[in-house]
């Protein structure tokens, strides 16, 4: 472990972890509640896209599939077999990863928007597959059967389910950071700067893309799993949507790009409003929340590429800057 | 037998309209190397115009079609000028996230200002088929193929014996070159980018004469276009064209002889095939 | 099987080479061997095949017909990351920087692939840094900094996959004659510790001064071979200049 950098940084940081680890002994509005699972959910989510997205330069579009399968299977097995969802959140995450691995195989040589049509079109063609197919009850949905229980993961209240999903966060971005400092994660990012580059100082480039891959997918399934039994009822066009990728991506790309916090800023700006969006606004203004998220979309796409973690950078450089100027004067009057 | 070669038929039909959207993204490509992800909700966009032409004017979609291909190359001119190029200078993720950002911000535009009931225009030859050789056609589809092929027949006289046009297939092939032989290559830029929505303003006018419009309406149309371009080559016009009938083909063949909903799944598997097998396309498109 | 040489084995070898585009000959039957420590000049007009080689040798092309043989092994047909963890490693003509990471940070990441741990690889990097004498730049982002920079970069993360035989795409291009010649000198240090090099080049005065032998390439073909200064009164190798500009 790196010695930790006193800071601006590192104390607004852990005043926002201390803020979220007594949230639920505030707030007390299951409303408000429901919004800090889903911002923690998504903020979970975009880390495990960040593996693919940011760190390796895959730019997936299909990581809904993975998230439903983790989902559909946990909720199979606890309604058919009677498997209980930590265990069968488990399985879902194996199956998700031989799936990664498995329709990753052929998209390895693909590059830029070749790469980005197939992930869409894999996951569309998993969903249609899920819609279709009887055993999981298709286009039926599923709903999970409402019996709290420890080893059933359904609680009553919201708090468990709180604490849960922010457990899941803080693994989830442990596993992020420990990926970056090794050499997984340094030869993940040479392949993002430069596929070729990075073949010539020797990495594997398909082996490193696949292990990104299959470790996102896993993440995304445990997300899925923990979906199906907060929400209690999955739909294949719920889940596997094309709109969740894109979200998923978003929030990723809205903090910052690659950046470790990246998804958990950015769940925190957009998710509240999304959620404000969505459960005020019914029928067609719906929308609004997509308006919203398009518009931050585009704004990253033309005016601020590295999200709001790249635009604080900015500004600490300017202060820096300031400040450098300010240590100069005096260390020449000290002379 | 009859009813394959009606789905052949039908294939053909519709092909013609996945060409003509798939030209549109495919030039866009070939100049300036980006992806429009919102080219779907253009076509939208484009449809609801028409439909708009017709509640306010009653114009008939093929009368308003003129009008919204000039609207939509104005709208795809500005929008160049004032988001996209901003992307083009921006890391790898701006160039997704801007057509993908205004993909989401019109799509629920749509559903907000129009709601998501569908919308269609009557037309007194709506209906109309005629029966060759025991083969149906609908006479508006018959119709929207032809323009079809005229705009691909049009476009390819412009790239090729206009000043503006070969301005234009220069760019494609060298954005530094053409910059040194004088050309605006940012101007070309968004002349190209206003023709590629102009375009997918033609797809859609035709459209309304036999189909209906709603907020998502534009994405199987796109996916389908993406597959199609990928199919013929990207970057390639003809690729296009031939890449939209066989896909159309393949789709209505296919929708017959399993089942509908797995015409996305067929373009997939088409998709997936071209890639492995050549991934240039059937014409040998540009892939970088 | 090769049959080996008792007196000096070469360390790699070249044997009967040739690549078709198309129907495009690129290379055609080229044959050589390169020696430990030595520096061999591979010259050529423009559209000769020198980069067409060097992608065939680290694998990014596959030969139709021939095979490479390095350190006694053929490696013909391994795959890029392959042939690198072999022992070959290049630089590309137009340069690659791992453009968002800090110089020192690209080359750690090549040093990776013979030390495992972060702190063994940054402790090779930093030899590596001081050998292409880039200590002034290791903080600087790789993509901001002048091409002279990236182009030792380039060399040095070469150098830090622990390469025995280097290929060097053209490493004196847009650079003066002063930093070609520091380049130079560099190499030559380098050439010292026991790495064969490689080197294509356009400007003469690069690789005619610092090699110990040349061959030539024209249209895919190898025209002659030789010391430099057995090259530059080659009647060949002058006819096949003829019309070029070339910096000497």
């Amino acid at each position: 472990m790196r010695k930790i950098k006193w800071n601006l940084e590192t104390v607004l940081f852990l005043i926002l972890f201390f803020i979220l680890i007594i949230l639920p002994l505030i707030v007390k509005s299951p409303y408000l509640m429901d919004t800090a699972i889903t911002v923690l959910l998504f903020a979970f989510l975009g880390n495990a896209w960040n593996i693919v997205g940011g760190l390796s330069g895959q730019a997936s579009l299909g990581q809904s599939a993975y998230y439903g399968i983790g989902a559909y299977t946990s909720t199979i097995l606890m309604i058919k077999f009677g498997i209980s969802p930590w265990i069968g959140m488990l399985l879902g995450a194996g199956i998700a990863s031989c799936a990664a691995i498995i329709l990753g195989y052929p998209s390895l040589r693909l590059k830029g928007p070749y790469f980005v049509f197939f992930t869409i079109g894999f996951a569309e063609s998993i969903r249609v597959l899920f819609l279709t197919w009887d055993w999981v009850e298709g286009s039926r949905g599923i709903i999970v059967p409402y019996e709290t229980g420890l080893n059933k993961m359904i609680f009553f209240g919201k708090e468990p389910y709180y604490y849960i999903i922010f457990l899941f966060l803080i693994l989830g971005m442990m596993i992020t950071y420990l990926i970056r400092q090794s050499k997984m994660g340094r030869y993940c990012i040479a392949i993002r700067e430069d596929d070729i580059m990075a073949q010539a100082i020797g990495i594997n480039t398909a082996l490193y893309k696949t292990y990104a891959f299959a470790i996102s997918a896993a993440l995304m399934a445990i997300g899925g799993s923990f979906y199906a039994q907060y929400v209690l009822f999955i739909h294949p066009n719920d889940i596997m949507s094309l709109n969740n990728s894109l979200i998923f991506m978003l929030i990723a790309v809205a903090g910052g790009i690659g950046r470790l916090f990246g998804p958990l800023i950015g769940a925190l700006v957009i998710m509240p409003l999304w959620e404000y969006f969505r459960s005020t606004f019914g029928g067609r203004y719906a929308g609004l929340g997509i308006v919203f998220a398009g518009m931050v979309i585009l704004l990253i796409g033309t005016v601020a590429p590295y999200g709001i973690l790249g635009i604080w950078d900015v500004l600490k450089r300017k202060r820096t800057k300031s400040t450098q100027k300010g240590g100069q004067i005096e260390n020449e009057t000290r002379k | 037998m009859n009813i394959i070669s009606q789905a052949i038929v039908n294939g053909i039909l519709l092909g013609g309209m996945y060409s003509l959207i798939a030209i549109g993204l495919t030039l866009i490509w070939g100049v300036m190397r980006i992806i429009n992800w919102a080219h779907g909700a253009m076509v939208m966009l484009s449809m609801y115009l028409a439909f708009f032409g017709y509640a306010f004017f009653g114009f008939d979609p093929l009368i308003s079609l003129p009008f919204v291909a000039i609207i939509m190359f104005i709208f795809g001119y500005f929008l160049q000028m004032f988001l996209i190029q901003r992307s083009l200078n921006s890391p790898w993720i701006s160039r997704l996230c801007a057509t993908f950002g205004l993909m989401m911000l019109l799509e629920s535009l749509a559903l907000i200002l129009w709601s998501s009931d569908w919308k269609a225009i009557p037309l007194s030859y709506g209906t109309w088929t005629f029966n060759i050789g025991g083969i149906l056609i609908s006479f508006p589809r018959f119709i929207a193929f032809l323009l079809a092929l005229l705009m691909a027949l049009g476009l390819h006289l412009f790239l090729n014996h206009t000043e503006m046009g070969k301005a234009i297939k220069a760019t494609a092939q060298d954005r530094e070159i053409a910059g040194l032989m004088g050309i605006n290559t940012l101007q070309i830029y968004r002349i190209t980018f206003g023709l590629g929505l102009a375009i997918t303003g033609v797809a859609g006018a035709s459209l309304m004469t036999f189909y209906y419009v709603f907020p998502k309406v534009g994405f199987p149309f796109a996916l389908t276009a993406y597959i199609v371009c990928v199919l013929g080559g990207l970057g390639r016009l003809n690729g296009a064209i031939l890449g939209g009938l066989i896909i159309g083909v393949a789709q209505s063949v296919g929708a017959y002889l399993i089942s509908p909903e797995y015409k996305m799944v067929i373009s997939f598997a088409f998709f997936l095939a071209v890639l492995y097998f050549r991934p240039g396309g059937i014409f040998g498109g540009v892939t970088e | 099987m090769k049959l080996e040489n008792n007196t000096h084995r070469p360390l790699f070898e070249a044997d009967n080479i040739s690549k078709n585009f198309g129907g495009l000959k690129a290379i055609n039957q080229v044959s050589f061997e390169i020696y430990q420590k030595e520096i061999v000049g591979l010259i050529g007009p423009n559209g000769a095949g020198k980069t067409t080689i060097f992608n065939l040798i680290t694998g990014f092309y596959r030969p139709n017909k021939g095979q490479f043989y390095f350190k006694g092994k053929n490696i013909t047909g391994l795959k890029p990351y392959q042939i690198c963890q072999q022992g070959i490693g290049r630089t590309f003509q137009i340069v690659r920087p791992l453009s968002s990471l800090s110089v020192l940070e690209n080359i750690i990441t090549a040093a990776l692939l013979r030390h495992s741990s972060y702190g063994e690889a940054k402790q090779e990097a930093f030899k590596i840094i001081e050998l292409t004498q880039l200590e002034s730049k290791i903080d600087k982002i790789a993509g901001s900094v002048p091409l002279p920079d990236k182009k030792r970069l380039g060399f040095a993360q070469a150098l830090a996959t622990g390469a025995q035989l280097l290929l060097l795409d053209e490493v004196a291009a847009g650079l003066n004659p002063k930093e070609i010649d520091q380049f130079l000198t560099i190499i030559q240090s380098v050439s010292h510790q026991g790495i064969a090099i490689i080197m294509v080049e356009h400007v003469m005065r690069a690789v005619m001064n610092i090699a110990q032998r040349i061959l030539v390439l024209d249209h895919g073909e190898l025209i002659a071979e030789g010391t430099p200064k057995s090259i530059a009164d080659n009647k060949k190798v002058i006819k096949a200049y003829l019309g070029e500009d070339y910096a000497v």
